[in-house]
């Protein structure tokens, strides 16, 4: 038997105090594991994950603030990156349940069943141990696509800069770009990369709002001050601000539906 | 299918009107031409038919009714006067060339005017049973509907009493205060008793006091309080005068739950609940205050599905009296406030 150098890290991120207890309650069990951070709310989450650098994150799904799946998306990383094992925790939410079984991501249900969280960490420190942590990534954009509308609008965009993580609110947001597995928020002259697909930018975005209208471009409807019909069902936008977007045919529906 | 029984029946008429002429003609010892006879008949019927429709869009734009016969009548008995001329302006002419007919309008409606008049008046009886057995009918598919909106609305409020994540919450608070103070644990776990007792009860009244539903909400917030700590504060200001004034069963919760859910359990902060019974004459008015982010920020999820229902319940135990709003406190914050007339329980 060898003693661990060092415990793997875990932070835990729930705005139920005996929620938190619970967890630490289990992890007491497993001598591998040390609690660095108890986070009360998404923000204070995405913080902590950053400044620790953790191997686990156990997020309950409501919490104020950034619930759990904006936490995922935000610090999910980029490619290359040490991004922290996911353990969603939720009470009671079907629509999430349904797309964590999809995505073959961990999840526990409260009350949180002993022997289902010891198997969970049996499994994370197996990954940990063969190191092939990557494959967990690609799942967090793919639970947060496949949630679809089921989840209350996205309200604001977490960026990366260099002086930090800072929210960018969707309504300051002119247009969305595809660039490959991120997408480009264009919002006052600026340009933010996150980690998101069209696909669940559009499930998640407020259908009001935010109409897809090219395969790689989503726009904000309340941006569009002129549709130039550019003939064959495609049309250029001109948006407030200056941007012009160019539609394709497929979404001649939608853009029309702005005119309304 | 309407119209096509009505034809039909108009044309059973028009055999059987027939039928006596010829039953005339053959006692008088005149001979019968069917034929002549049928044509002639079926002709008679069908331009008197033509005056139907109209007859019936009359019925209902102004049908004779308790309130306005008397009004009406004269509208009735000048359109069948109008339908029997212009009838007869149609068919003398047509008769006059397909039959050889010797025959002036001015005496077709010398002899026939009155009995014509008759039987559109008959007609204009007929169209009045047909269409308020209509009334009925929807009405009667309307009251069902109301119906099924009310039972409909009690589950879904009984639901609310359930909420699975509140249920689940709690039992996982449960599991952990189990570790570490048993007496507590034992706590949460009475009091989730007696709520899932109250919401499963099997005859859910329609109403009850207020000091009921309060207890209700009282051990609603013990979970909470226990699952939040001090995050939580819950203020009540509620006159004793005001405790046996008769509330919709399960009202309150959903309001109380709506503020913590969408108001308060959004707040990065401390949240503050309050809630208030006062009442402005006869009058009930609760609030439920919260100091959660406001309308502002994406507070449309959730709210719409628990406060519509209440919304339906209010409206099919009161009607226009009772009025539930929403509305942005000046200092952040929402609050709900709920109007409906204010009775007491009897003494008991």
């Amino acid at each position: 038997m060898t003693t661990p150098v060092t415990p793997y890290q875990v932070v835990i991120a729930d705005d139920e105090p005996l929620a938190r207890e619970r967890l630490r309650q289990l992890l007491a069990r497993h001598a591998r594991w040390a609690v660095v951070a108890e986070c009360r709310t998404g923000p204070e989450a995405v913080e902590a994950i950053l400044a620790h650098q953790p191997s686990v994150v156990f997020l309950d799904i409501r919490m104020p603030g950034l619930d759990g799946l904006e936490v995922a998306g935000a610090v999910a990383g980029d490619e290359g990156d040490t991004a922290p094992a996911i353990v969603f925790v939720t009470a009671y939410d079907e629509f999430a349940v349904r797309a964590f079984d999809v995505s073959a991501a961990d999840y526990l249900l409260k009350p949180i069943d002993r022997e289902r969280f010891d198997r969970t960490m049996a499994r994370l420190e197996a990954r940990l141990r063969s190191g092939n942590a990557p494959e967990r990534q690609a799942d967090i954009t793919t639970v947060l696509g496949g949630l679809g509308t089921a989840l209350p609008p996205l309200r604001r965009f977490l960026v990366r800069t260099t002086r930090g993580y800072h929210f960018v609110d969707a309504s300051d947001v002119e247009w969305i770009e595809a660039e490959g597995n991120y997408a480009a928020l264009h919002a006052g002259g600026r340009v933010h990369l996150v980690r998101h697909t069209m696909k669940a930018l559009e499930a998640r975005l407020d259908p009001e709002t935010f109409v897809r209208v090219h395969r790689s471009a989503i726009v904000n409807a309340a941006r569009v001050v002129r549709v130039e019909p550019m003939g064959h069902g495609e049309y250029r936008l001109h948006l407030h601000g200056g941007a012009r977007v160019d539609t394709s045919r497929g979404y001649s529906d939608r853009v029309l539906a702005l005119l309304r | 299918m309407f119209w096509l029984a009505g034809f039909a029946a108009w044309t059973v008429l028009a055999l059987l009107g027939t039928t006596q002429t010829a039953m005339t003609l053959a006692y008088r010892g005149q001979p019968v031409q069917w034929p002549r006879l049928l044509a002639w008949g079926l002709l008679d019927w069908y331009t008197c038919a033509l005056f139907i429709p109209p007859l019936l869009w009359l019925v209902r734009r102004a049908p004779l009714e308790r309130a306005s016969w008397q009004r009406r009548l004269p509208l009735y008995l000048a359109a069948t006067l109008v339908s029997a001329i212009a009838k007869y302006s149609l068919t003398v002419p047509l008769q006059r060339a397909m039959f050889g007919a010797q025959r002036s309008l001015g005496n077709a409606l010398a002899t026939n005017v009155v009995s014509e008049v008759m039987i559109f008046l008959g007609v204009v009886g007929v169209l009045h049973a047909v269409e308020f057995y209509r009334r009925f009918r929807e009405r009667e598919a309307l009251a069902l509907q109301l119906r099924a909106q009310l039972s409909e609305s009690q589950l879904e409020s009984l639901r609310a009493q359930l909420h699975p994540h509140f249920l689940f919450n709690a039992l996982n608070a449960a599991t952990t205060l189990v570790h570490r103070d048993a007496n507590a644990a034992d706590a949460v776990l009475t009091q989730l008793g007696d709520l899932l007792r109250h919401a499963l009860r099997s005859d859910p009244r329609h109403e009850t006091t207020l000091r009921e539903e309060l207890g209700f909400v009282d051990r609603y917030l013990g979970i909470m309080h226990v699952r939040f700590g001090d995050q939580l504060t819950v203020q009540r200001h509620v006159p004793d005068a005001l405790a046996d004034a008769l509330v919709p069963t399960f009202v309150l919760q959903p309001l109380v739950e709506n503020a913590l859910e969408h108001g308060v359990s959004r707040l990065e902060g401390q949240g503050c609940v309050e809630i208030a019974a006062a009442h402005d004459g006869d009058v009930l008015v609760l609030t439920v205050r919260d100091n959660g982010p406001g309308q502002n920020v994406g507070r449309r999820d959730g709210l719409g599905i628990g406060l519509a229902n209440t919304r339906a319940r209010l409206a099919a135990l009161y009607g226009a009296q009772a009025e539930l709003r929403l509305a942005p406190r000046p200092s952040g914050g929402m609050e709900l406030a709920l109007r409906l007339p204010l009775r007491r329980a009897p003494a008991s």
